[in-house]
């Protein structure tokens, strides 16, 4: 697998700035600080740690009435009814125990815990939201699993909507994401590594993979680059898109971004591999084709008849949302005679008004429209409705009664407008809209010839491009007349091998059971 | 290697295609009607012969040196000394030749569409969008000749069957009414264009190896391709202008003005320039891409992106020295242009060929000329 030398120049580039706060665990060569048998020395350093920290408890107790312990939690993070319940309850009135026995574990009744002998190690757990117990007169801590942070609970996604399909959608905490892939690939051969990422931040990253089905070659490189990343925080995993990919200069994603888990675990089944960040409800996929960004789920879950023609649907206007209004202004400006003579008559009398040039004109409507929509996603949902009609109905019909516009280039923009958003994933579909602009200012400038110069410019860059050593355009270009099946139609599940796949290249049998080794 | 990409055999043979094809039938139907009149379609079964000798020319000088360009072969043939005046010609000849298609292109487009640009910037625009496609590669270049070939060689399908209720099959009698003679007078432009086909030995060493031994025959279906469609060109030309083919600059494009189907489909002269842009996009890279390559492999450069820049803009000086007009241009076409073609693309190689068999009957390639390309070749 050749993977682009761009991106390690970039690995290079961005040498780390470790920050002193850092608490890798496993590198004790780093100088950690042992827990002290005194309860009251681990107590200062903890507290000098965690000064001005106003959100960090420390509940000071006895157990069974003799020995002092402390409690440290973070409020609001640890579930502290349970913690009442089940952790201080038992150890308060719970039978003495001989010194120096370091485990709670038969008093308190919970499912995870763990023995800790470090200070950074205690910070770590109760930054993770872990409450931590040192008792005195013990050199190990016991921190103890009752994290309960705030959740959302699983909605549906909304960015990527399907009529028929799985109403579920990822949410901010990765451990549910990691639940809702498991949920539907209910084997030990999906495989979760999971890393902390961000200097500060700490974020949890998890890549999910399923083993035997992904090439190990993938699975190294996605850990390499993401242990070559050095970062303050990792606060979504659009941060993480950007330093993994593998042109930092094209507009074109190069990650398959994804709110719906059925999607990364169909992705999964084609040997890709999915990233999930803490905090992002959206995952990313890697490696990636222009293909991919072009299908719904429900191309699938539908008749193929259907999902056949819809995509066919969406590769036509794709070609119309990155060129319609130049194909327009191209034709308007230089190539008149292509238009139907009755036609050209009414769009002559409806420009004769107008005294800007086609591209102007378009460039105008076209820069209105996209400040609208950016002004839609921002706007409060009650005005939205109220801004929409305004900006829709009321400005386009004024703009062509005031002669500023012409009513075609109105259409033109609609149309132009609608189709870029039937691409289903938004990602693709900014690249497409920003791209149209320079195309346009070709066309405006050469015409027909400036828009095939711009989409041969743009074809130039789309076949060098690649996601993870993946080309692009796979497998367009280059060509596998087998795989080009999937893209030009939805071909019918019983006619597939159902994992074929262009980075794997042979079929690796999605259809019968794999090993449990 | 410069560039390691490699290509299939299929898209050499589409790239080669291309890299002849998009300016022969803009206007070699034209030059040929000036000569041959009605039999303008039997020419190219002529001009044929000098492309099929050209890629067994190619193929047998990568038999002698496998893996290298001709530009190498003549360094490990002639010596450096001699390999190199060689190469420097080459590169002459190249720059020329890259210089003759972008002005072919210019012309068309400033003379059909464009009528008020300076030809300047209509040149350096697709020069500069081709040196893209050239700073990726030959990979890239293959893959755009996959898209690229059967969209070209539909387009003219296109063409010929919506013209078909123009046609005048009468036009092309009586069959060589002056017997053979017109038609090989005007063989002599298709001979100048079939041998470029000597240029398929800059991607013999970018084929996978397991395909290589299909190489000399998949030049071969080129040449036959390009014969194929030269014939159709100028049939189509002929049947539906008769005799006047010859006074046109651009036939075929002229031909699509006639186009009218179904009370829409007309004026399609747009469209067909967008068609010939791809093409001519595409041959442009090519050349510029051949260029290049050679310019890197004469002086022996570690890479050849930083070279592409210049070349273009050498390209393009070119281009604008070449001729003042386009009638100047023709005339080039039909007066020196076929012998510095000859010269260069046929008795040049043929005489590498010539020296390398007689040497290496007398012994195998000399040690020290071998040592020479192995140490410098870069490869």
């Amino acid at each position: 697998m050749i993977f682009s030398r761009s991106w390690k120049k970039r690995k290079l580039r961005s040498g780390g700035h470790l920050s002193s706060l850092s608490f890798q665990p496993g590198s004790d060569e780093r100088g950690l600080t042992p827990l002290s048998f005194e309860l009251e020395s681990n107590l200062h350093i903890l507290r000098n740690i965690f000064a001005d920290c106003t959100d960090v408890l420390f509940h000071d107790f006895w157990i069974s009435g003799s020995r002092r312990a402390i409690l440290i939690y973070i409020n609001g993070t640890a579930n502290q009814e349970e913690l009442n319940q089940q952790v201080l309850t038992p150890l308060l009135e719970g039978r003495r125990r001989s010194a120096g026995s370091p485990l709670f574990h038969g008093i308190i009744p919970v499912a995870s815990g763990s023995e800790i002998g470090t200070i950074e190690e205690t910070v770590r757990h109760v930054m993770d939201g872990n409450p931590v117990i040192l008792t005195d007169g013990e050199n190990t801590a016991t921190s103890v699993g009752l994290t309960k942070w705030e959740t959302r609970s699983v909605e549906e996604p909304i960015a990527e909507s399907v009529v028929r399909g799985p109403r579920e959608g990822f949410v901010e905490t990765v451990e549910i994401n990691t639940s809702l892939l498991r949920k539907r690939l209910r084997t030990p051969l999906l495989k979760m590594k999971s890393y902390k990422l961000g200097s500060i931040s700490h974020t949890e990253v998890v890549i999910a993979y399923l083993q035997g089905v992904a090439e190990k070659a993938l699975v190294d490189e996605v850990e390499k680059r993401l242990h070559s990343i050095r970062i303050d925080g990792v606060l979504d995993s659009g941060d993480l898109e950007e330093l993994l990919q593998d042109n930092p200069y094209s507009p074109f994603p190069q990650l398959l971004s994804t709110e719906r888990p059925d999607i990364a675990c169909s992705q999964l089944l084609e040997g890709r591999v999915v990233i999930l960040v803490e905090g992002s409800p959206i995952a990313v996929v890697a490696p990636t084709t222009f293909y991919s960004f072009l299908q719904s789920p429900e191309d699938y879950y539908e008749r193929y008849f259907f999902g056949t023609v819809i995509r066919w649907l969406r590769y036509l206007f794709l070609f119309i949302a990155l060129l319609g209004p130049s194909f327009y202004v191209a034709i308007v400006s230089f190539h008149q005679e292509m238009i139907p003579t009755a036609l050209l008559l009414t769009m002559a009398n409806s420009r004769e008004l107008v005294p800007f040039p086609a591209l102007l004109e378009a460039l105008l409507m076209e820069i209105t429209f996209e400040a609208l929509r950016e002004a839609g996603v921002r706007l409060p949902k009650q005005v939205g409705a109220a801004v929409s009609i305004v900006g829709a109905l009321v400005i386009g019909q004024a703009a062509i009664e005031a002669g500023l516009v012409s009513s075609p280039m109105v259409m033109v923009v609609a149309i132009t407008g609608i189709a870029s958003f039937i691409i289903p994933h938004y990602t693709l579909g900014v690249a497409i809209r920003i791209l149209r602009f320079p195309i346009m200012l070709l066309s405006g400038i050469f015409g027909i010839m400036g828009l095939m110069l711009g989409l041969l410019m743009l074809l130039t860059h789309l076949f060098t491009l690649r996601s993870f050593g993946v080309p692009y355009l796979s497998p367009l270009a280059p060509l596998n007349l087998q795989e080009l099946s999937d893209v030009m139609a939805r071909v019918p599940l019983w006619m597939t091998d159902a994992s074929v796949d262009e980075h794997r290249g042979k079929n690796t049998g999605r259809d019968q059971e794999p090993d449990t080794t | 290697m410069l560039d390691r990409g490699k290509i299939s055999v299929l898209q050499m043979c589409l790239s080669m295609y291309l890299m002849v094809g998009a300016t022969a039938i803009l206007i070699i139907p034209a030059i040929t009607a000036k000569e041959a009149k009605q039999d303008m379609w039997i020419s190219p079964f002529w001009g044929s012969l000098s492309g099929f000798l050209a890629v067994w020319l190619a193929w047998s000088l990568y038999r002698l040196t496998p893996g290298k360009s001709i530009i190498q072969t003549g360094e490990a043939v002639l010596g450096p000394r001699l390999g190199k005046a060689a190469a420097l010609l080459y590169i002459l000849f190249l720059v020329h030749g890259a210089g003759l298609i972008v002005r072919e292109y210019g012309e068309f487009i400033v003379g059909t569409i464009l009528l008020k640009t300076p030809i300047v910037v209509v040149m350096g625009s697709i020069v500069l969008t081709a040196a893209f496609a050239v700073r990726s590669g030959i990979e890239v270049l293959g893959r755009f000749s996959l898209l690229l070939g059967p969209l070209f060689g539909l387009f003219l399908i296109g063409i010929v069957l919506l013209l078909i209720p123009r046609y005048e099959p009468t036009h092309m009698l009586p069959v060589m009414e002056n017997g053979l003679r017109p038609s090989l007078a005007g063989a002599v432009t298709p001979l100048t264009w079939f041998m470029e086909f000597l240029f398929i030995s800059f991607l013999f060493p970018h084929l996978r190896a397991e395909e290589t031994h299909k190489a000399l025959r998949a030049g071969m279906w080129a040449v036959a391709l390009m014969l194929v469609t030269m014939v159709i060109a100028n049939l189509s030309a002929l049947f539906l202008f008769g005799e006047i083919t010859g006074r046109m600059f651009f036939p075929v494009f002229n031909a699509s003005h006639y186009i009218s189907m179904a009370e829409f489909l007309e004026h399609l002269d747009a469209m067909v320039m967008a068609l010939w842009v791809m093409g001519g996009f595409f041959q442009i890279s090519m050349w510029y891409y051949v260029t290049v390559i050679s310019v890197a492999q004469c002086f022996h450069l570690s890479d050849y992106r930083p070279i592409v820049y210049s070349v273009g803009i050498l390209i393009i000086v070119f281009s604008l020295w070449l001729a003042p007009g386009f009638a100047d241009l023709i005339n080039l076409f039909t007066t020196s242009e076929p012998f510095y073609s000859a010269t260069m693309q046929i008795l040049l190689p043929a005489l590498t060929l010539i020296i390398g068999l007689i040497k290496r009957r007398r012994r195998p390639l000399s040690a020290e000329a071998e040592k020479v390309v192995n140490r410098k070749g870069n490869g």
